[in-house]
């Protein structure tokens, strides 16, 4: 669906910068695109949308180049991309109204993006006084109006409840089921490694790492296990340590074996030498965000 | 089309609940054509033509059949005078009575030649009267003086007060042109400077509200938004600009009702409506552009809202300042009287002068109105040409 070959991009006296990046998207994929702060996202996305020139690569959209206004693609950005002072209903009444000239057409697609988004209630209602919820819900149902074969979004769960969250991955994956593509940005590690089928690491307009969710993090030589309290220092001072998490009674680890140099056996005895008993032993499966900040360790021991 | 269609109505709806960028743009240059009109009036009236008012005393004056009475009453023929009988310490002041004429005892024997001349009439003005002024009163008492004294000498001849006018006096020797032929020099009240004025201001103070907005949708990434579905940024601003033209027009039916219908009422001269009104619409609508045009640079220019608002208003002002919207030209010194020009405000103010005072038509206002049309089509451009050079650069 997308391919970007060898992509370079830079604006004048700022740090970011995108430097021969390549990447693949298959048709149908869900990739969850995460990068740190300044990474490049957000350059990438406007790049793919046409909103900015290359210096140099290519971007191929469903067979052929990039370009402002290709029907197949739509963004919705991390912010509210909508007039406030107009209702659910007037703001896609307009946008339909920039996307479609036939009236028939454009009547259906504010129907379809109000029944997908489940905005059918509120849709008379301004949307300045739409609940953070909604108004992301909004958000997605304006980007639906194209029918898009691909559609990226930014952050598109940030500052909202639980359920709304729910509801809003629900309809990410409908979409996707019904065939569309999507590359979703997100700091919520959680979600991406829930919702995704592919990931994508970025930094300094690289990409460190690509490739599909299961097989990223079924790699076999990770160990998580539940401490009652920290590691030893000689441990904590080494690459391949991420806390998970912590709770009153246990703290969570994870230990790369591969980067740690070490097997499970020896970490354990080593454990075991000062003093410290594990509560809870888990092998074989990391998670997203321990991929994630190893790529972006290794990356900065590159450098 | 269907497009831009959609973007005016979404812009006129969106122009129609914003209650605050409304009352801005219609109640702020309504009340300042009021304030400004009624303020202003008598500053208008030395300036322009009107008469002047003063105070007239002397124990003469209530002697009939004297010279000194032949006097007055030749004084209140004055066109720039309006006199009343002073009252015992009647003040003289700017806001009121402005000079004194006393009319002192030995008024007809100064005029027989009995004794000293200097005895007949003294003049005195309030302190804060202008030069000018001065000179005019004086200047009319002095003709009055002439009048009657040459009417003596007529009369004395065998011949009666018309024939010292037409062959003495030469009174129709010098003709004062008005209207097509010295039309430059015709100078407004206060009611025709003051309506074009703010109206003109308040035309481009739409760029507070129009910055704003692009600068909203710019934060928001609405505008990302549009041009991803394939809409030009050109097109993007076009629609968002003509529901503001059409605010500009309401704007000038206002201030029209206003001093027409309005400032009457409050005991202002009304603004005569018998001109061309194609040539209003095509001056209005001529400002309309340059004002648009400079909103357009603002909001392109500007990052924040917080500097497209003092952007926007401190130009407006400088504008004013500079283009006669809050000091008239005409007082202006001539040096900035030629820098004035510098303001599109200033070619704007003069188109609606060439219709609302000297009768002019579309002809009278075409030069200001393409020289405000090219202006504005420049902006507009430098506007579109920057937004896409900062889309690429920041």
């Amino acid at each position: 669906m997308l391919s970007i070959k060898g992509l370079s991009f830079g604006y004048p006296r700022q740090p970011v910068h995108l430097d021969g990046l390549t990447l693949d998207v298959a048709r149908g994929d869900i990739l969850g695109l995460l990068g740190p702060n300044g990474a490049g996202k957000t350059t990438l996305v406007s790049l793919i949308a046409g909103l900015l020139k290359p210096a140099a690569g290519s971007i191929q959209l469903a067979g052929e180049p990039a370009a402002l206004g290709r029907r197949e693609l739509a963004l919705v950005p991390q912010e509210y991309a909508f007039y406030l002072r107009l209702t659910g209903r007037e703001n896609l009444d307009y946008f339909a109204a920039v996307c479609h000239s036939n009236p028939q057409t454009r009547r259906a697609a504010v129907e379809r993006a109000i029944e997908e988004t489940g905005l059918g209630e509120l849709q008379h209602q301004l949307a300045a006084r739409y609940s953070g919820g909604f108004k992301r819900r909004l958000n997605i149902a304006i980007a639906l109006l194209q029918a898009p074969e691909l559609l990226i979004l930014d952050e598109p769960t940030a500052n909202v409840d639980p359920q709304s969250r729910a509801f809003l991955l629900d309809v990410v994956r409908r979409l996707n089921q019904s065939g569309t593509t999507i590359i979703y940005t997100s700091h919520l590690l959680d979600e991406v490694e829930d919702l995704c089928r592919s990931v994508a690491v970025m930094d300094r307009g690289r990409i460190l790492l690509q490739g599909d969710m299961k097989s990223l993090l079924a790699e076999q030589h990770c160990l998580h296990l539940a401490l009652p309290s920290a590691p030893p220092a000689a441990l904590l001072a080494q690459a391949g340590v991420v806390k998970r998490d912590e709770s009153p009674s246990a703290q969570e680890w994870e230990f790369d074996l591969d980067r740690l140099g070490i097997s499970a056996a020896q970490l354990l005895l080593q454990l075991e030498q000062a003093g410290i008993t594990p509560i809870q032993i888990h092998y074989g499966q990391r998670r997203l965000e321990s991929v994630f900040l190893t790529a972006l360790a290794r990356e900065n021991e590159r450098l | 089309m269907s497009r831009l269609i959609a973007s005016i109505h979404k812009e006129t709806r969106l122009l129609l609940r914003d209650w605050h960028g409304l009352l801005v743009l219609f109640v702020m240059p309504a009340l300042f054509v009021l304030i400004m009109s009624l303020a202003l009036q008598g500053q208008f009236a030395q300036q322009g033509g009107g008469q002047l008012k003063g105070w007239l005393s002397g124990e003469q004056l209530i002697v009939e059949n004297t010279q000194a009475e032949a006097f007055v009453n030749l004084l209140r023929e004055q066109p720039d005078l309006e006199i009343r009988l002073a009252m015992p310490g009647s003040p003289l002041s700017t806001s009121d009575r402005l000079f004194q004429i006393h009319i002192l005892a030995r008024f007809d024997q100064a005029l027989a030649g009995e004794g000293d001349p200097r005895t007949g009439v003294e003049l005195s003005f309030a302190p804060e009267l202008g030069l000018r002024e001065r000179a005019l009163i004086e200047a009319a008492v002095q003709r009055t003086f002439a009048e009657l004294n040459t009417t003596l000498i007529a009369e004395e001849l065998g011949f009666d007060r018309a024939y010292a006018q037409r062959e003495l006096l030469k009174t129709g020797f010098i003709t004062v042109v008005d209207g097509a032929g010295n039309q430059a020099a015709t100078r407004p009240n206060s009611v025709q400077q003051n309506v074009p004025a703010w109206l003109i201001f308040g035309m481009f103070f739409i760029s507070i509200p129009f910055s704003t907005t692009v600068i909203q949708e710019r934060q928001q990434k609405t505008l990302m938004r549009l041009q991803t579905c394939g809409m030009p940024l050109s097109q993007i601003y076009l629609g968002k600009l003509l529901p503001y033209l059409v605010i500009n027009l309401l704007q000038l039916g206002l201030m029209l009702a206003i001093g027409a219908l309005l400032l009457p009422l409050a005991g202002a001269q009304a603004l005569s409506l018998d001109v061309s009104f194609v040539a209003l619409v095509l001056i209005s609508i001529s400002t309309s552009c340059a004002a648009l045009g400079w909103a357009s640079l603002v909001a392109a220019v500007s990052r924040t809202i917080e500097q497209a608002t003092i952007l926007s208003g401190a130009s407006c002002i400088i504008f004013a300042a500079l283009g006669g919207i809050m000091v008239p030209r005409f007082v202006m010194p001539p040096l900035m009287q030629d820098l004035s020009w510098l303001s599109p405000m200033a070619w704007a103010l003069d188109g609606f002068l060439a219709v609302l005072v000297r009768g002019g038509g579309c002809a009278a206002v075409a030069i200001n109105s393409l020289m405000l049309v090219a202006l504005g089509g420049l902006l507009a451009s430098a506007a579109i040409f920057i937004s896409r050079w900062k889309q690429n650069h920041d």
